[in-house]
């Protein structure tokens, strides 16, 4: 998934990062997409770093959802699926800073 | 009981008089819900800093000191004031999150470090503020033994929510008014 710099910090993942864009939080199937291919998506790729999250990881260590949501123009296109209470997104959003690694980092 | 113990309670009994609510009453088996509902609902002006709502009670040279003291969390105010004019999303330029949105942080913040200066004669942990979800802002402590988040939201109606625990079984969850303290985030904090 892309982590634009405004939500990094010192280029470090934080809670800030993991947030909803329409139904869910947009990430890319490793399957279909490399690091770098995530990254070309993006505006201004070089304002964004690349972080990995493990769909495994992410149903058994937070309890989200993870579906493939291929858009006609990506076919990697994904979503983790973020609660809708405010108090479990912001446990949500603490979990999976701790299970996301940084793929690109910012300035590479 | 010894001596030396008794010494103690008196110690604290006598501590406990500058804290905002009675210890003692914790003691006494017919506290009654109003007294606990009183001290949840201290007000964030009453013991925030003068620039918050109180500076009539602690004068310039007060402020002056707790704004002197406290550098790093000034450094990291001004460090979130930067990031107003941030975006969050450049196509639509979305801000990352309001001036009113840090400034309910900010109030929250400072309330919370002068309550554990009081309560406990040292300055709170610092957390880094960044931008939280739908203009929120977030305040994130993460230290090598536990990790708190606590979310404040873009509108001054809603809950602020907080998530913390110590990387195993001991973790706190919950919401709670802004505009007041809650005793479980400064009590977790003290694990720093």
């Amino acid at each position: 998934m892309r982590a634009h710099r405004n939500f990094l910090r010192n280029g470090a993942i934080t809670p800030n990062v993991f947030r909803a864009q329409g139904e869910g939080m947009s990430v890319d199937w490793s399957k279909y997409a490399s690091p770098d291919d995530t990254r070309s998506r993006a505006r201004k790729p070089l304002d964004n770093a690349i972080l990995a999250l493990v769909a495994g990881e992410v149903r058994s260590k937070t309890g989200l959802g993870v579906n493939h949501t291929p858009l006609p123009e990506n076919r990697a296109h994904s979503d983790v699926i973020l609660p809708q209470d405010d108090e479990d997104l912001t446990e949500a959003r603490i979990k999976l800073g701790r299970i996301a690694t940084l793929a690109i980092p910012l300035d590479s | 009981m010894p001596a030396e113990c008794a010494l103690d309670t008196d110690e604290l009994l006598s501590y406990s008089h500058k804290a905002p609510y009675d210890l003692r009453e914790w003691r006494a088996p017919n506290v009654t819900p109003l007294k606990r509902s009183c001290r949840d609902l201290w007000s964030v002006q009453q013991l925030a800093p003068p620039s918050v709502g109180n500076a009539h009670k602690l004068g310039g040279r007060g402020r002056d000191l707790i704004e002197r003291r406290d550098i790093a969390l000034r450094a990291e105010i001004e460090h979130a004031r930067g990031m107003i004019g941030n975006v969050e999303d450049e196509d639509v330029e979305v801000p990352v999150f309001s001036e009113q949105s840090l400034n309910r942080a900010i109030a929250f913040l400072r309330a919370q470090s002068a309550q554990f200066r009081k309560m406990f004669g040292t300055f709170a942990p610092v957390p880094n503020i960044g931008p939280g979800p739908s203009g929120s802002v977030d305040l994130h402590w993460r230290r090598e033994g536990w990790e708190l988040l606590v979310n404040i939201p873009s509108g001054g109606s809603r809950l602020a929510t907080f998530y913390g625990d110590d990387y195993g079984a001991q973790k706190i969850k919950g919401g709670f008014d802004p505009t007041t303290f809650n005793y479980g985030v400064i009590m977790w904090l003290m694990n720093s």
